[in-house]
Order: C-alpha cells, then structure tokens, then sequence
C-alpha cells in the first residue's frame, strides 16, 4: 500500500467508524421506541441495512461478472468474489437477526413464508458460488464459472425485494415507502444505511487486496525455477 | 412488550460476525505477508549478493 492510498484507507476507517458510532447512539438512543413491538423494533435499523448493502454486494458481483465476461479481465472477477464474500455475511446476518425479530414478533424463529424462504435461497446461491471458487484450481476456470454463477445467482435478489408484493407474506411491508415511519426513524435508517455502505466498501477494499496478494504469490511460486 | 434479551442478542450476533470477519482478513492478511517475506528471501539468496 503506497502512501495515498494508506491515507484514503485510514480516512475511509475513520469515516466508517464514526458513522458506526452515529448509528449505534441514534438506534439506542435518538430514536423513540416504537409503540407496538417496544425496544425489540430497535432491531429493524440494521436488519434493513444489512439487506439493502446485501443486495447492493450481489448487484457488483452481478456487474463485474458481467464485465469480465466480456473484457476477460480478472480484476472485475476479484472484486466480484470479494464482494460476494462480504455479501454472504450480511445475509447471514439478515437472516439470524430477521428469525431473532420473528420470535419476538411472531413467537416463532422460521416460517417457510415467501421472503424468508427466497432469503435462504440467496444465501445457498452465494455460499455455492464461494464454495465453486474455492473448489476449482485452474484461475480462467475458476473466473468463468464464478461469473455465470454471479449473474444466474442475481435472479434471485428481485425475488427476494418483491416478494412482499408478489406473494402474501408474513413479513412486514416495504415501510419505508408506505409512509410508516416518522422522520427520526427514517433519519436512524438512512444513517445506518450510510454506515453499513461504508462498511461494504472497507471490507471489499480489503479483501480484494489480499485476494491481489494471493495472485501475485501463486504467479512468483509458478514462475520460480525450481 | 420489549423483549431486550432479544435485542441484545441481535446486536451482539452482528457485531461478533463483522468483527469475526475482519479478524479473518487480518489473520489472513499476516499468513500472506510471511508468505511473501518468505518468498522475497529465498529469491534474494538464489540470487545472492550481488
């Protein structure tokens, strides 16, 4: 890492980190409990997020796929598969904190309902495609079969945001655009949504470094004379 | 009805899966750069001193 690019690091950290700590007070702090579900609605403000950014890391796997599919450049599949990495634990975390949410809710921590049930099937589409990446030795290989499985695997994220309207759903409606929520939960959310894309870009930035670090130790132990 | 327990086990799910990813970065992160170290140094002796 050269001296720019440390300082844009550090700066990006920081930031992040600030607009963590912004979100945590305002969750727990600026924003009133909700009148029906009480403090455990608190857990709504980085659930959303965590879906959103989610979404947001399986759309530039989508795209870079795509990319390098058609330039054959492995500097898009690197950023794909780093990116669905961080993607695969957000939805993880979607998944645990929205079946935690549900027990309190519903008393229940599953139910095979339309959202739920897509969800899960996201995050099996992107363990699969880590786990064919991790599986398959030979690089070009790895990069085509990696791209077809992020841009086939992307069919499922519209299934999964209009499942809510497509199928009758216990899971909550779209709020937000229902005009459910009062502007300081509005402005939590929107805060959290910042933090959590900063967050994305941190954890992709870095992990495409080592994934560039791999490489370049894989190319000098195949081109070292033995 | 508030249900803390529950909230407290959100938060702490999520924090302790963020950071536990980020201590895989890390640690993957430092096996990469002893690697490379180790790399560096066994070119530097085949090519010697010179």
């Amino acid at each position: 890492m050269n001296g720019r690019s440390a300082l844009r690091h550090y700066i990006l950290v920081g930031l992040g980190f600030a607009l963590m700590v912004a979100a945590l007070y305002m969750v727990f702090i600026y924003v009133p409990t909700d009148k029906n579900m009480g403090a455990v609605q608190r857990i709504f403000y980085f659930h959303v997020p965590l879906a959103w950014i989610a979404f947001l890391a399986f759309f530039v796997v989508f795209v870079c796929s795509i990319l390098y599919l058609t330039k054959r450049d492995m500097k898009w599949d690197v950023i794909a598969s780093a990116s669905a990495e961080v993607g695969v634990v957000f939805t993880s975390l979607v998944l645990i904190t929205g079946s935690i949410w549900a027990k309190a809710a519903w008393g229940i921590w599953w139910t095979w309902d339309a959202r739920l049930t897509a969800t899960l099937v996201l995050w099996f589409t992107y363990v699969a495609y880590l786990l064919v990446r991790h599986y398959v030795a030979e690089d070009s290989q790895r990069a085509r079969l990696g791209a077809v499985l992020g841009i086939v695997g992307f069919i499922d994220v519209p299934i999964v945001a209009l499942a809510i309207m497509l199928w009758r759903t216990q899971h909550p409606g779209a709020l937000i655009f229902e005009g459910g929520l009062v502007t300081s939960m509005l402005i939590t959310l929107l805060v959290c949504i910042i933090a959590f894309t900063v967050l994305y870009i941190i954890l992709v930035v870095q992990s495409t470094r080592l994934k560039n670090m791999e490489a370049d130790i894989r190319n000098i132990k195949n081109n070292r004379p033995d | 009805m508030d249900n803390l327990g529950y909230l407290f086990a959100a938060y702490t799910i999520i924090w302790a899966l963020i950071f536990g990813y980020v201590f895989f970065l890390y640690y993957k992160q430092r096996k990469l750069r002893q690697q490379m170290d180790l790399l560096k140094d066994s070119k530097g002796e085949r090519e010697g001193p010179d």
